[in-house]
């Protein structure tokens, strides 16, 4: 497996700079991963796949327009998250409405295991995990925490 | 919900909801694929695919009187239009990928036969489709080359994915609820057996440029147990699960015969949709009409 230095331009005018690499058996596959490790947030407007070592620069084929999706994606870019501290206190009150409350940071890891063998085994399931999606009670959701 | 009054709305169920399984079962991959920069676009691939559904579900929504979300993850396993291809769970990545080649191959054939409806809206729709698709069929072209070529274990894993897949990916293309109003109206442009005709001549060729053509021959038989419609209809049980016929005629492959996996256009879905749907749609039905 090769090593690729990936390239890109942020704007029409700029030229093409070092942003990060892939590795991958050939020019093509290298292409093919570039354009989703590197410019799924729409980072660029062109992108590029040089072997390490090599002078060979090879071009993607999608244009900009194309480069990070034509649907919704705003929940994975930075602005997908505007808000998220209203639409936490909106939910909270919600929560609260029916009588759930977060009151307690999200357990450490090992206490969330521990805790999910105590439920487990009031839920009576034998392989002490937690109870399936179907059986999870607002309660259950409630008693695991949201924050930390 | 009992068989849509509209037949539109069958059409678009039949695509969005194979869209909304297959990135469910993709973005399984997210944190296990191969290598991270496979992982990402695996991930990629599924948010496609989810986002594709949506569109589709926004524009049944006028129809059915449900909101995408609804739609999505409101319904009874039972109301749910999806393929047993997609519905599988992801096996090892030679199945995966087997199946993803076959399921882009597919859809883009159906796609671009939807590009010419009569129903503009959906015409329109399924070119923005399409562009995100290219990537999908890049995707699965890249990996089933460099798969087929070898070394000896990549191929023998592609190979068995794609016997174990191909005979339900031909069920893709079972009919449709009213498909004979939907292809007179032009909304669906041309039957599905001819769609099925088209892709199952191209993919022979691709199977036999790479020597694994013998994967139409010899495919794995579905043998899962029927998950009945909300309305305990098991209609069409024989025709369904009889062997899907795949020959070679005068030079190209051809379906004859039933379908191997077939019902799901009908409600009907493998033993695999169940546990499937419990975690796809467990939050949803844990909050009903929460928003965030």
């Amino acid at each position: 497996m090769f090593v690729w230095d990936v390239l890109g331009k942020r704007s029409d005018n700029d030229e093409f700079t070092a942003v990060g690499g892939v590795k991958a058996p050939d020019a093509e596959m290298a292409l093919l991963l570039a354009r989703e490790t590197h410019f799924r947030h729409k980072e660029g407007v062109a992108y590029a796949v040089r072997r390490r070592g090599s002078t060979e620069l090879h071009v993607g084929s999608y244009g900009a327009e194309l480069i990070g999706g034509i649907t919704d994606r705003s929940y994975r870019r930075q602005e997908g998250y505007t808000g998220v501290g209203a639409k936490h206190r909106r939910v909270s009150e919600e929560m609260a409405g029916r009588g759930l409350v977060v009151d307690r940071p999200r357990p450490s890891p090992g206490r969330a295991r521990a805790l999910a063998r105590e439920q487990a085994e009031s839920h009576g399931t034998e392989d002490g995990g937690l109870p399936s999606g179907a059986d999870l009670s607002p309660e259950d959701l409630a008693a695991q925490g949201t924050a930390g | 919900m009992t068989a849509p009054e509209d037949p539109r709305v069958g059409l678009l169920l039949s695509i969005a909801d194979d869209e909304l399984v297959m990135g469910h079962r993709h973005s399984e991959w997210t944190g296990w694929a191969p290598h991270i920069e496979e992982d990402l676009a695996f991930s990629s691939i599924a948010q496609d695919e989810i986002a594709h559904a949506r569109l589709l579900y926004e524009l049944a929504e006028p129809l059915t009187g449900r909101t995408p979300d609804e739609m999505a993850l409101g319904r009874g396993p039972g109301e749910y239009r999806s393929s047993w291809l997609c519905e599988r769970p992801n096996g090892d990545w030679g199945y995966s990928i087997a199946r993803q080649f076959l399921y882009d191959t597919a859809d883009a054939v159906r796609l671009e036969a939807l590009t010419a409806s009569s129903w503009t809206e959906l015409g329109d729709l399924v070119k923005v489709m399409q562009m995100e698709e290219r990537y999908h069929l890049d995707h699965g072209r890249a990996w089933f080359e460099r798969l087929s070529a070898g070394p000896v274990t990549g191929r023998q894993r592609l190979a068995d994915g794609l016997s174990a897949s191909i005979g339900e990916a031909v069920a893709l293309f079972e009919p449709l609820p009213d498909e004979e109003g939907l292809v007179a109206d032009r909304i669906l442009p041309r039957p599905t057996a001819d769609l099925l005709s088209e892709w199952l001549g191209a993919i022979g060729e691709e199977l036999e440029a790479a020597s694994l053509d013998f994967v139409l021959e010899r495919h794995a038989s579905s043998s899962g147990e029927m998950v009945p419609t909300s309305s305990g209809e098991m209609e069409g049980e024989e025709e369904a699960f009889s062997a899907p016929g795949v020959a070679r005629r005068d030079g190209r492959w051809v379906h004859e015969g039933g379908f191997s996996g077939a019902g799901g256009r009908f409600g009907r879905h493998s033993e695999d949709f169940l546990p499937l749907w419990e975690e796809m749609t467990g939050l949803f039905r844990a909050h009903p009409g929460a928003r965030w």
